[in-house]
């Protein structure tokens, strides 16, 4: 009777994680998009395997800080813009707001990036590329049929396996990885700094906060399913990690080692050259494709949300444009604007891509902070608030992140 | 005189020689007039270690812009935290939160609360969910109104205020003793609101949000907005509420509904809750759920007029009013069935009410009615309902006795479902 009782509850316990599966393991997909891909090709290209031990520090915060998302969506029942609205009232929740929208339109501005640079390798200009598929993102949004391409995208993120096997048959020393990981060099210049912020701030981006928050609000997981939900954020880190390491190790073992410096799409390419032989450059447009086009289906479509629920104003795709005016004006804007920018002759792709998610890791800490004060509210999350640890791990985060910020901007002058 | 929150809270507090105290940080209103007044007025002091100072309204006097304590302000002391629980504060239940606007049927957010000077008091008079509001607290209302009035003289945005008078404003604040929410407007304001509006409502709400207001309706609206909402909410709100009151709105319920309900829940809490209804009707309950959810069977109700051959118009109709109109649930058509409960005849109530009482229901029945059998799936309802332009369709066992009636509204429903994906 009792290994009955186990083996029914174990099933259930599947059951009940697969509903509750996607926030996380999304999340972490959207995580790896064009500025992703970007800002780990080239540290890896130009750092050599000297900025791989960063990944280790920083996936454990991602867990604790999505973790937190988590928890503050299945206990309050609410998104993150609705509490920082309740708790900080409207002033500051408006700066964030705007401190938000500019950031996320640079990274939806890197998505188009990734489209054009992407698609130059094909030999396709960026004057139709890139209109094309801000038509298209903007028209699946529209028509609601957002889900159905979801499942596709989700699909085509299996590429990134080929950043595994591609650091595989690199041959890298491994010992030497291990070594450099094992013994961080901290250079105190601007690109060492401005590297590792970008680093931080395109695994953590702060629109994945609210994004999370909202997917478990959405999902309507409260404090009984939460346990599973925490599996989900975890498995998604997770991998959201392996295939960072792996982007790194394989643009160190062929980049950094033959001295390539990355300046377009098909010079990042090129490590995937162990694996694909010459159609590297191929498999590579069609992954930095799938996932610029992929995160940019999502990025302006929440941004508006979030944006919208915290200064009061009517959301949903399913209302029509007299009812919710700014809702459609900003989604619209965002994608028409990124695409807009990146059209400019000569624009400098890959800069933007990367320059774009260092802005997330400067704004990061300003996020986390409400975070922490949200998180630690025992009226608001009664016995839920943060044990000491995870509160260690914010605060340290918060700290490096201002410090590192600060570091930059000092060495610049 | 009509001032808004954001002036008041930049005024002085001073005390009774003129000195400088602070500012207001918050204020304790009580909801339980029409235009609330403000009943105390709240300052604090220091970062880290908040402390806050409760000065009661007829203890200050209120002029001239600014605030004067007519005590000395060493009478008073100062307290860890202001709010008892049960009190409503500006700050805290108010301001920069979700209500209900029970005249536009809109969940909005208050962006600043209109106050209404008199005498000596303050009192809420609107809150102001508008773009103004947001944009008068962000201090910017000069500069805007500067610039736009400079680009487009008449401007909609200039006199567009969004005002909504507090008697329509349900706040969304949970007492944290009772986990209900205070209902500021009357009930029969609520109950004014269609269910399906009101549910769309309720939709936009959080969970706890959600329950607590749910809680605060009457078991017949209660009833009538569960079943508006998809099967997710409905389950959610059930876990919200206690199992004698899940029991009692179950009971109330229309059968077809509460089927439904019951058969989505596990059969642990299935069985549960069939124990704890009345024996009628959970047999009913049963028996209905011991059909496939989308056959015929699965969908009907037991609620349906049952006449015998025998009756006279007039017999039919007195019997009708006695006894089966109140469990009815529709009216459209009456079924007259034998003694062995075989469906022999069906006539609509137009008929009943054109033709003279004296006539017999045997000789104005429409004999062999079309009949689903208790197996017939979705499609085949769907089909024949609307091949014989009908509201209600019987439903017939393999011996032909009469089990139920389907109405067009659960089809509609079912088939809305199927083809478009939901509401």
């Amino acid at each position: 009777m009792e290994e009955k009782k186990t083996r029914n509850s174990r099933w259930r316990n599947l059951i009940l994680f697969l509903s509750v599966l996607g926030p996380g393991i999304i999340t972490a997909n959207v995580d790896n998009d064009a500025g992703g891909i970007a800002t780990y090709s080239i540290a890896g290209a130009h750092f050599g395997f000297s900025l791989i031990w960063t990944i280790i520090p920083i996936i454990f915060a991602l867990v604790v800080i999505q973790e937190m998302c988590s928890r503050m969506g299945a206990v309050t029942g609410k998104g993150l813009s609705d509490l920082i609205r309740e708790n900080f009232g409207a002033k500051v929740t408006f700066y964030v707001m705007v401190a938000l929208l500019l950031t996320n339109l640079g990274n939806v501005m890197a998505e188009f990036a990734g489209v054009a640079a992407s698609l130059q390798i094909f030999g396709l200009s960026k004057y139709y590329t890139v209109p094309a598929s801000a038509l298209f993102v903007w028209l699946i949004i529209l028509k609601g049929t957002y889900k159905s391409v979801e499942k596709v995208f989700l699909a085509a993120c299996l590429f990134y396996v080929a950043y595994i096997v591609s650091g595989f048959l690199a041959k890298p020393s491994w010992a030497e990885v291990g070594w450099e990981v094992i013994t961080p060099e901290f250079k105190l210049n601007t690109s060492y700094l401005y590297m590792t912020i970008g680093i931080v701030g395109t695994t953590i981006a702060p629109w994945m906060q609210f994004y999370q928050q909202a997917a478990v609000v959405e999902k309507g997981i409260d404090v009984k399913t939460y346990k599973h939900a925490v599996w989900d954020v975890l498995i998604g880190c997770i991998m959201a990690g392996v295939v960072v390491f792996f982007i790194m190790v394989a643009c160190a073992a062929t980049l950094f080692k033959a001295g390539i410096r990355v300046e377009t799409a098909a010079d990042a390419a090129l490590a995937l050259k162990p694996l694909a032989g010459k159609y590297c450059s191929w498999l590579f447009a069609f992954g930095l494709f799938n996932a610029s086009l992929f995160a940019a289906s999502v990025l302006p479509l929440s941004t508006a949300f979030y944006i919208c629920e915290g200064l009061g104003w009517e959301v949903g795709v399913n209302k029509t444009f007299k009812e919710a005016p700014q809702f459609y004006s900003l989604y619209t804007a965002l994608i028409f604007i990124g695409a807009a920018v990146v059209l400019i002759p000569k624009f400098p792709l890959f800069f933007i891509m990367v320059f774009s998610q260092v802005i997330n890791g400067i704004l990061l800490p300003f996020i986390l902070i409400f975070m922490y004060v949200i998180v630690n509210n025992k009226e608001l999350m009664s016995d839920y608030t943060n044990g000491k640890i995870w509160n260690t791990v914010t605060l340290a985060t918060i700290v490096t992140m201002i410090v590192l910020t600060a570091g930059m901007i000092v060495t610049l002058l | 005189m009509f001032t808004f929150y954001t002036e008041v809270i930049k005024q002085d507090v001073v005390d009774r020689h003129g000195r400088w105290i602070g500012r207001p940080f918050d204020f304790i209103a009580k909801l339980d007039e029409a235009y609330p007044r403000l009943t105390s007025l709240i300052i604090s002091k220091g970062i880290l270690r908040r402390k806050y100072y409760v000065i009661p309204w007829n203890e200050l006097h209120h002029a001239g812009g600014q605030f004067q304590l007519k005590i000395p302000l060493e009478n008073l002391a100062t307290q860890a935290s202001y709010r008892e629980g049960a009190e409503v504060t500006i700050r805290k239940n108010i301001l920069d939160q979700q209500v209900v606007d029970t005249f536009n049927r809109k969940v909005v957010r208050v962006n600043d609360i209109h106050l209404l000077e008199v005498d000596n008091d303050l009192r809420i008079a609107h809150v102001d969910v508008g773009i103004r509001g947001l944009v008068r607290r962000l201090k910017w209302e000069r500069i805007i109104d500067t610039v736009i009035r400079l680009i487009h003289k008449h401007a909609r945005y200039l006199t567009a205020e969004k005002f909504i008078s507090w008697k329509y404003v349900q706040p969304l604040s949970i007492q944290p003793l009772t986990g209900k929410i205070q209902l500021n407007v009357g009930q029969d304001q609520l109950k004014a609101i269609p269910p399906p509006d009101l549910s769309e409502m309720l939709m936009e709400l959080d969970t706890y949000q959600r329950a607590a207001l749910f809680k605060t309706l009457d078991p017949q609206s209660q009833i009538d907005i569960l079943t508006e909402l998809d099967m997710k909410w409905q389950r959610d709100l059930i876990d919200e509420l206690d199992p004698r009151t899940t029991a009692d709105l179950l009971e109330r319920m229309p059968a077809d509904e509460a089927t439904d309900l019951l058969g989505s829940m596990p059969i642990r809490e299935t069985d549960r809750f069939l124990g704890m209804l009345s024996p009628k009707k959970a047999r009913e309950l049963t028996e209905l759920l011991k059909h496939e959810a989308h056959s015929a069977g699965g969908l009907m109700t037991k609620e349906f007029i049952a006449l015998k051959e025998d009756m006279t118009v007039g017999d039919a109709l007195e019997h009708i009013r006695k006894t089966e109109l109140k469990k009815a649930e529709t009216i459209h058509n009456g079924y007259i069935i034998d003694d062995d409960s075989k469906l022999i005849g069906m006539i609509s109530l137009r008929k009943l009410l054109i033709e003279p009482p004296e006539a017999k229901m045997a000789d104005v029945m429409l004999k062999k009615p079309p009949a689903l059998n208790v197996r017939a799936p979705l499609k085949d309802v769907a089909g024949l309902m609307a091949k014989y332009n009908l509201f209600a369709m019987p439903v017939v066992n393999v011996e032909g006795a009469l089990e139920g009636i389907i109405t067009i509204d659960d089809v509609l429903a079912v088939v809305v479902d199927e083809m478009w994906g939901g509401k």
